[in-house]
């Protein structure tokens, strides 16, 4: 299970990060806030997306990672209810595996914890959301098998590495792969990534001892949200 | 009965929905939005509240920033003047809410409060919605008489959250709140409380003064139960005496 | 808008009254500092430390680069501090503010400058190759005092940080990676730590590890940086209202103190981390692998 934490910092409206056995990152989001003239859009709402890397000043890299995220969020927030305001979400890579990924698996494989911990923030900064989004990594092996969560080892050598993410009602809000794969391949990393994501937002009540989730995975997502607000509540329990 | 947690973007299942009303309208509070022809949805994060008796529902508990609601009383600061209007902020780094100069209890072009860049109010939200400029006042339009809104002199403000402020204007039942009453027994201060997360406290000394927004802040922080407010309660009036 | 919001004028003439009758906001004495917290990474070099709400990040790396042409026995340091959104809304990226400009200068000087990193001990073949070591600060969340708190974590990542150990055979350099041999510590003459002290009343109340509030509020600021051994490393005072010289003497003398206790503060926690990776590192051996 990814470790989460919301709330992280004071100043931000709302943020969050979002460790898995990779990377770990702090998102922080402002806003509505007021924004550029330049930026502004009649509409909507301008989605602004800064990625700080651990070290080093932001390239070319982060700029595409930025541009990615962007449109992903894009469709997640409700832009049409801020006109002409600002949001602004704030990526911190604060640990990222020490081996080099080569190839463009680097910028696929950090997608889902950039995308998680923008979600998490935006949560917590009560901005408004079409969706909830849950992202996740998904690898094949030289031998064609699917592996969710891939490790630094088994990235290293994987034929292909994909970046995908789902919404609450299980539609595709993004993809991103990188490798040697045919669609047939693609199909079965979709299958499994829309598992993980359907059993991130599983209820937390559902008592079936069939649902294997080592196969799956944990329901992680709800889980965070729902602790997030029953400690909120924890105050109503006595009144 | 423990109503569900609903993630953002959860359609309400019709059970959960209350009747209509006489002319079959629901009517939805924040967090809720609705894609015709049947369908609400939820915008974000909260518990799912309903009033029957209004056939409304709401989420409970919203987190973020404060977005203004007309008839939100709202703790003001002055940034710069022009010829009509004051320009304000209710939260940093959002456009300006509008103060009408003669939107005061009794005011005149001769006989106005003049107030400057830094001053702060306490005002009502007249006008806000998507797209246009917030306005405030500090009179009810209606009858005319300030019901305590006006310039604020003296002491300070905190900040807490919008969410927390709304809970001190519930009061003690519905909020789970006591810190103010409790204090008010035995310390003399006056208080307004700002919905937009802005603590405005005077009391003329200033250990009691900061003694009250510790109070306050830390309780928003540390999610205290009545219990533990009690205890902190008490603790701070010893220091304060 | 990038520009931080002011404060009332309710708010600042209550805070100036509560200093002239002896209580600060939150309580503190005078000379206190916030509760500080400092926790280090997974990896070497990454130090998150924070005074109250502030908190800051460094994380130090280090490349092998081609030796600058007029230094030749020598390796290369940068410090690079970029504000960003996530410490205040009023930090735009790529613009470079006031803030911004006056941390990046006082970490230069205090750290760079005053040689704390023996940049000797980073040259790998005299004129050719030697280690760049970056330091990047990341302010996280801004509640005043980001000198400090940023030298603070700068510091005690430089401390913690290992950089590949390399050996040479006459014209050839192999750098070991961390696995073949046991990474090493850089080389430090000594810590120094900064103190700022914002100034109230003509010089007459000074504060230590200020909160934003205070340091919109006050007067001046006068920032000392020094090591335990007393050594000052620089003292700046960049314009504010103008001060009795004898006050600055009484700042360098209650920044020693302070000094101290952070230095014992940053040894402590870095003890710990190595108990902790020692404890830690016997444990993963016997482990089975792929822990999630």
């Amino acid at each position: 299970m990814p470790h989460i934490t919301t709330s992280a910092l004071q100043r931000a409206d709302g943020s969050a990060t979002f460790t898995s056995n990779l990377y770990s990152i702090l998102a922080g989001v402002n806003g509505p806030v007021e924004v550029q003239r330049r930026d502004e859009l009649p509409e909507e709402a301008y989605i602004e997306v800064n990625i700080r890397p651990g070290s080093g000043v932001g390239t070319p890299r982060e700029r595409y990672l930025e541009s990615i995220v962007a449109s992903v969020l894009r469709s997640v927030i409700l832009v049409h209810l801020h006109p002409r305001m600002l949001i602004q979400v704030t990526l911190q890579v604060l640990q990222e595996p020490s081996e080099k990924l080569m190839k463009g698996k680097g910028e696929v494989a950090v997608l889902p914890s950039l995308l998680n911990a923008a979600f998490l923030a935006l949560v917590d900064g009560g901005i408004p959301l079409e969706t909830t989004m849950s992202a996740v990594l998904v690898a094949v092996d030289a031998a064609g098998g699917v592996v969710a969560e891939p490790s630094i080892k088994e990235l290293l050598i994987c034929q292909s590495v994909h970046a995908l993410a789902y919404d609450l009602q299980g539609e595709l809000v993004m993809d991103q792969s990188t490798g040697v794969f045919d669609m047939g391949i693609w199909e079965g990393v979709a299958e499994v990534a829309s598992e993980r994501c359907k059993a991130a937002v599983a209820s937390t009540e559902d008592t079936d001892e069939m649902r294997d989730t080592d196969e799956s995975g944990e329901p992680w997502l709800r889980t965070a949200l729902e602790e997030k607000v029953r400690a909120a509540n924890a105050w109503r329990e006595q009144t | 009965m423990s109503t569900p947690i609903l993630l953002p973007g959860t359609p309400i299942s019709a059970s959960l929905l209350p009747r209509p009303n006489k002319s079959g309208t629901l009517t939805l509070g924040p967090g809720l939005r609705h894609t015709p022809p049947q369908t609400i949805t939820t915008t974000t994060l909260g518990t799912l509240s309903t009033e029957p008796r209004k056939s409304a529902l709401w989420l409970e508990d919203l987190a973020g920033r404060y977005a203004p609601s007309v008839n939100d009383l709202v703790i003001a600061q002055i940034h710069h003047s022009s010829t009509d209007s004051y320009s304000c902020t209710l939260t940093p780094h959002t456009p300006f809410a509008l103060l009408g100069q003669l939107s005061f209890e009794g005011a005149s072009k001769k006989t106005r409060p003049q107030l400057k860049s830094g001053d702060l109010v306490y005002a009502r939200v007249c006008q806000a919605g998507k797209g246009e400029d917030v306005e405030i006042e500090c009179l009810n339009s209606a009858t005319g008489k300030g019901e305590g809104m006006g310039p604020l002199k003296g002491g300070t403000t905190f900040d807490v959250s919008p969410g927390f402020a709304r809970r001190l204007m519930l009061g003690r039942k519905k909020g789970g709140v006591m810190l103010l009453e409790g204090v008010g027994e035995k310390v003399k201060f006056e208080v307004a409380i700002g919905r937009n997360g802005v603590i405005w406290v005077d009391s003329g000394s200033v250990r009691i003064t900061v003694g009250i927004g510790r109070l306050v802040q830390d309780c928003d922080r540390g999610g205290w139960t009545l219990e533990e407010q009690e205890k902190a309660v008490k603790k701070a009036i010893k220091d304060m005496s | 808008m990038p520009r931080e919001a002011e404060p009332s004028t309710n708010a600042r003439a209550f805070l100036l009254q509560a200093l002239h009758e002896g209580v600060r906001l939150d309580r503190r004495d005078f000379d206190g500092f916030r509760p500080i917290s400092l926790t280090f990474g997974d990896e070497y070099g990454v130090a998150d430390d924070s005074l109250g709400k502030t908190r800051v990040l460094a994380k130090i790396s280090a490349e092998v680069v081609k030796s600058s042409e007029d230094r030749k026995f020598d390796g290369i340091f940068t410090i690079s501090t970029e504000l960003s959104p996530l410490a205040s809304p009023a930090f735009e990226v790529g613009r470079q503010d006031q803030t911004e400009m006056l941390l990046s200068r006082i970490l230069e000087k205090t750290i760079r400058r005053s040689g704390a990193l023996d940049t000797e001990s980073l040259c790998i073949i005299a004129g050719q190759k030697c280690f760049h070591i970056r330091a990047d600060i990341h302010v996280l969340d801004h509640d005043g005092n980001l000198v400090d708190a940023s030298c603070i974590a700068l510091v005690a990542a430089l401390l913690h940080f290992r950089r590949p150990d390399f050996e040479v055979h006459g014209e050839e350099v192999h750098v070991f990676d961390s696995r073949e041999r046991e990474p090493v510590r850089l080389s430090m003459q000594h810590q120094p730590f900064c103190v700022s002290f914002g100034y109230y009343e003509s010089g007459t109340i000074m504060l230590l590890d200020s909160t934003l509030l205070e340091e919109q509020c006050r007067e001046g600021e006068i920032v000392v940086s020094m090591n335990r051994f007393g050594e000052v490393c620089q003292i700046a005072k960049y314009g504010g209202a103008p001060v009795d010289g004898l006050s600055v003497i009484n700042c360098t003398t209650k920044a020693l103190e302070k000094v101290k206790m952070l230095d014992a503060l940053v040894k402590r926690k870095l003890e710990e981390d190595e108990k902790r990776r020692d404890a830690g590192g016997l444990m993963a051996e016997l482990s089975a692998e792929n822990d999630r």
